[in-house]
């Protein structure tokens, strides 16, 4: 996986935060005296300022352990045999794929064409291939079946070119746009 | 993917005495050859090894898992490929291009190369067609 710029700043905000702490701690235990620490702590309940620097620090840890947890679970599984179709096998061995990345195609596909609006896709594996489901919200006087069966002709193709894997079925679903979608045209 | 953790080493016998082979050095045989091979983008990793990559530290083994076994070596790839090459064509190459490197290098018998795409990397700049609509 790859880390985005906001994560990478997460993380060193939180590596810094716990080097304060690490710091902080050490001076508890060789250089502050018990009544010190007890005047620091003090500070905390002493006023606005002090509580809400207290109460950012604490919620970056958390969204850092958050975002952590996320990455974690989202790529937990990913890669499992259940998850993938056999593009081929070969003398030298077995190639597959997973089902999010021809998800990850489709979706390219789909959103390449100006007449598509939204795009929600799902692949699932079949006997000798996978199927598309697509849920398309489309402009205004786009005419659909022409687009239709165009567009499950190329997607087909290009899936099929590109990874090797037998599209079986696209069922193509035209819905309404969303409130956001309508908010921006 | 990680390689196997065992100590387990392939121990190869010969006139001056026994060659030994840890399984990451298997490993990065593999993901160096397997990276090299046109329309790889990158191995996959997963997070932890995303995260240690991140303080700086490169891993050569990412996305690989070796299973080496008394002469011969089955691997298990990662991959993320380039959009727009033929998948199915970059596996082989992969395959042949790493069965090849471990052969060589270290007289290993490969028995089989798995290759896995788990990701798709699109080009930055998007200059595709259009489909023509009617």
């Amino acid at each position: 996986m790859k880390f985005s710029v906001f994560d990478r700043i997460l993380v060193v905000l939180a590596m810094l935060v716990l080097l304060a702490v690490g710091v902080g701690l050490i001076c508890m235990c060789f250089i502050f005296g018990q009544e010190q620490v007890a005047s620091l702590v003090a500070l905390a309940y002493s006023g606005t300022p002090a509580k809400v620097v207290l109460a950012c620090v604490g919620a970056l840890l958390v969204i850092v352990a958050l975002r952590l947890i996320v990455v974690a679970l989202r790529t937990k599984g990913k890669g499992d045999a259940d998850d993938a179709v056999v593009v081929g096998v070969y003398d030298a061995g077995t190639a597959l794929i997973t089902l999010s990345t021809i998800d990850m195609m489709v979706q390219r596909h789909c959103k390449l064409n100006q007449q598509v609006k939204e795009c929600y896709s799902r692949v699932t594996a079949c006997e000798g291939g996978v199927n598309v489901s697509l849920k398309l919200a489309l402009a205004y006087d786009t005419p659909v079946p022409g687009f239709a069966s165009e567009l499950q002709a190329s997607l087909k193709e290009n899936i099929e070119t590109l990874s090797g894997v037998t599209v079986n079925g696209i069922v193509l679903r035209i819905i309404p746009p969303s409130q956001k979608q309508l908010r921006t045209t | 993917m990680s390689q196997e953790k065992n100590a387990n080493t392939e121990i190869i016998q010969n006139e001056g005495g026994s060659v030994v082979f840890a399984p990451e050095v298997v490993a990065t045989i593999a993901g160096i050859a397997a990276a090299e091979v046109e329309g790889i983008a990158s191995m996959t990793t997963n997070v932890v090894e995303g995260f240690t990559e991140l303080f700086g530290k490169k891993n050569l083994t990412k996305g690989v898992k070796v299973d080496i076994n008394e002469g011969t070596a089955g691997i298990n790839l990662s991959v993320t490929v380039m959009y727009g090459i033929k998948m199915h064509e970059v596996c082989k190459q992969v395959q042949a291009a790493v069965k090849s490197a471990i052969e060589t290098m270290t007289g290993l018998i490969v028995t089989k190369v798995d290759v896995f795409v788990q990701a798709v990397e699109m080009p930055k700049a998007e200059t595709a067609p259009e489909i023509e609509a009617q």
